[in-house]
């Protein structure tokens, strides 16, 4: 049974070119399917292009989500991203 | 008409040349060649040459190579200390591993789709998404998956191994292959822009000798400039690749490169002011510098670099591929002197296949490319016949660079005489003298060396204790006394044994250490094409005596060098 985990992060910057590359790169290291939800969009984190895609500014709150084995981790990395590297742009 | 567009880089080479802008092949390429559309934006690519294209497992191929060249020049990029620019080029590399574009593009082929077609809107699609987004940064990226996916259809259909075009072209790439240079110098090559290396690299130096302007550390966003359009290089102050520019910019001549002459027969006597004679001679390492420096007045090669076509090899050079390289430049130097260096592959001309070698402990750094031949007996056999063969219209001499040891030179010996068996006139053999301590010993050579020449960079450098690489690193520190006293040592003990002593480094060409060369004794310089007529005009404007009277006042200022 495939582990699930969930977690809310609200934006203290907009989410740049540069931080959804360290997402990406982040991500890939989980095997477990990781996605990021803004509004009605929802992005597979693994992929740069779909994470710039989101278009996520200050004050959006994202859901990071992620399922299998390492969810919780990959959670863990994703979110750690998100409230370090948006801090700067803003 | 398109507007011009402007690339900064740092001056390695000076000159203004104008040309084609030719984009530089990828390291790998990765597919098999389909008919190649030609030079339209990828987005045109018609559907009627692909009959035999690419399958889905090329696109996948073609998008992983690009994805390797982009993190490849990430990463040379953080090494210069250019984090900003590495980022960007990183997630260039990011995008085109992104299954978002692969996967897409993958799965429009394998239903059918074109392969090129399918690469190009695959990646206008993703760049409208990028494009209508509000946030700036976000929208900037847009252009760089169109780069992307441009790139990934110059893989797929081999465009970038498309012949240099007709006429002068300007070579630009993320880094520069000196092999490149001097496989280019006689068609057109006018002049290099690259985005990675600097001023000490060998592409830089090879530049220099060719006499063609160059520019290194240029803006990653060069990679992208049209190919085909033309271009101004501006290698003087402020470096910049100017494309498509306004007719006012272009300079009155369409080049200064200086255009490669016809050789001419009979060779010029150089003498100093007080009726000296000087040999001149130039460094090479292609058949258009051994051109361009016979028609400076150049006797011969004094010092032929054979590893420069190599430093991208993945295996010791075979016999015939020496032969393939050697025999374009020798075969202009029938009854002149050459001197042929063997294999230095040490420094940054240290090949993919050595690199392990070298990183596993090699401490020494000078003894890489020696010693890594001796060790393979059988490479060290292979350039040995090679030079004999190709080179045996010519007074031919064979030099061992960075000895530092009796022994090695031996070593060098006992393999020519017995690859020379045959041969009615075995070369004379040689060797480089820019080991330090090679320098203070020099007299301990002259037994079996054949002659002696002096490598003013590394001994320079390693006397000074500043790396090659190093900015503050420049040709005319060999005035050091330091460095002067072990030039007079090396002069001194080839007198004493009657033995033939030349300068081949760039310190020779230097105005300011040519006077104290002269001074100490030396009489045969081999520098740059380029460089040959200012050092022609030099010598017969220099009185020996003057010179050596110089010379021993610089010496005086050395310190008392330890017993």
């Amino acid at each position: 049974m495939p582990a699930s985990c969930e977690q809310v992060i609200t934006l203290d910057g907009d989410l740049h070119a540069r931080p959804a590359g360290q997402l990406a790169v982040a991500a890939a290291k989980f095997a477990a399917d990781v996605s990021l939800t803004v509004g009605d969009k929802t992005a597979n984190a693994k992929s740069v292009l779909a994470v710039m895609g989101l278009g996520a500014t200050t004050g959006q709150q994202v859901t990071a989500s992620a399922t299998g084995s390492d969810a919780e981790e990959a959670v863990a990395a994703v979110v750690a991203i998100l409230a370090d590297a948006t801090k700067v742009g803003g | 008409m398109s507007p011009s567009q402007t690339f900064r880089g740092r001056v390695v080479s000076e000159g203004v040349a104008t040309g084609q802008v030719y984009l530089s092949s990828p390291a790998t390429p990765a597919i098999p060649a389909i008919p190649a559309t030609p030079a339209t934006p990828a987005t045109s690519a018609p559907a009627a040459t692909s009959a035999t294209a690419a399958t889905a497992a090329d696109v996948r191929a073609a998008f992983a190579a690009v994805a390797a060249e982009r993190f490849a020049l990430a990463e040379r990029l953080r090494a210069d200390g250019r984090a900003d620019q590495a980022a960007i080029v990183e997630i260039g590399g990011l995008m085109a591993g992104d299954p978002a574009l692969v996967d897409a593009a993958v799965t429009a082929v394998e239903g059918g789709a074109e392969p090129v077609a399918a690469v190009a809107e695959t990646a206008e699609a993703q760049a409208a998404i990028l494009a209508a987004l509000p946030s700036e940064d976000l929208a900037a990226r847009a252009d760089d998956v169109r780069q992307v996916g441009r790139a990934v259809v110059a893989q797929l259909t081999a465009a970038a191994a498309v012949p240099p075009p007709d006429g002068d072209f300007i070579l630009v790439g993320p880094e520069a292959d000196p092999a490149d240079l001097i496989r280019l110098a006689d068609a057109g090559l006018a002049a290099i822009v690259s985005v990675s290396g600097g001023a000490s690299s060998h592409a830089a130096i090879i530049a220099r000798g060719l006499g063609l302007p160059m520019l290194a550390g240029a803006d990653p966003a060069v990679l992208d400039a049209p190919a085909g359009h033309l271009a101004l290089v501006d290698a003087t102050g402020d470096g910049r690749l100017v494309v498509d520019p306004a007719p006012a910019d272009l300079p009155a001549k369409t080049s200064v490169a200086p255009s490669a002459p016809d050789a001419t027969p009979g060779t010029p006597a150089h003498r100093t002011a007080d009726g000296q004679p000087v040999t001149l001679l130039v460094n090479a390492a292609s058949a258009r510098e051994v051109r361009m420096g016979l028609a400076a007045g150049a006797a011969g090669v004094g010092l032929l670099r054979t590893e420069i076509p190599f430093v991208g090899a993945t295996g010791w050079p075979t016999q015939a591929e020496h032969e393939a390289a050697l025999t374009p430049p020798l075969a202009l130097l029938a009854g002149r002197p050459a001197v042929v260096r063997l294999l230095d592959f040490s420094g940054d001309k240290v090949p993919p296949f050595l690199a392990g070698t070298a990183a596993a402990g090699n401490s020494a750094a000078h003894d890489n490319g020696l010693t890594a031949l001796l060790d393979a007996p059988e490479a060290l056999r292979a350039q040995l016949r090679a030079i004999l063969a190709a080179g045996r219209d010519t007074d031919l001499r064979i030099m061992v660079p960075m000895v530092s040891t009796v022994a090695e030179l031996t070593q060098v010996k006992v393999a020519l005489t017995e690859v020379a068996a045959q041969t009615s006139r075995p070369p004379l053999l040689g060797m480089m003298v820019e080991v330090e301590s090679t320098a203070a010993n020099a007299a301990a050579f002259t037994g079996p060396a054949g002659f002696f020449s002096i490598g003013t960079n590394d001994l320079t450098s390693e006397v000074l204790g500043i790396d090659r690489a190093d900015p503050r690193m420049r040709p005319g520190l060999a005035a050091d006394p330091r460095v002067l006293t072990l030039l007079q040592t090396v002069a001194t003990a080839a007198a004493d044994a009657g033995l033939p002593v030349s300068v081949c480094g760039d310190a020779a060409a230097d105005p300011d250490v040519l006077p104290l060369l002269l001074g100490v004794g030396i009489r045969t310089f081999s520098v740059g094409a380029a460089r040959l007529p200012q050092v022609a005009t030099q010598v017969a404007a220099t009185d020996t005596a003057r010179a050596a009277e110089q010379a021993a006042a610089a010496l005086s200022e050395a310190p008392a060098r330890p017993a």
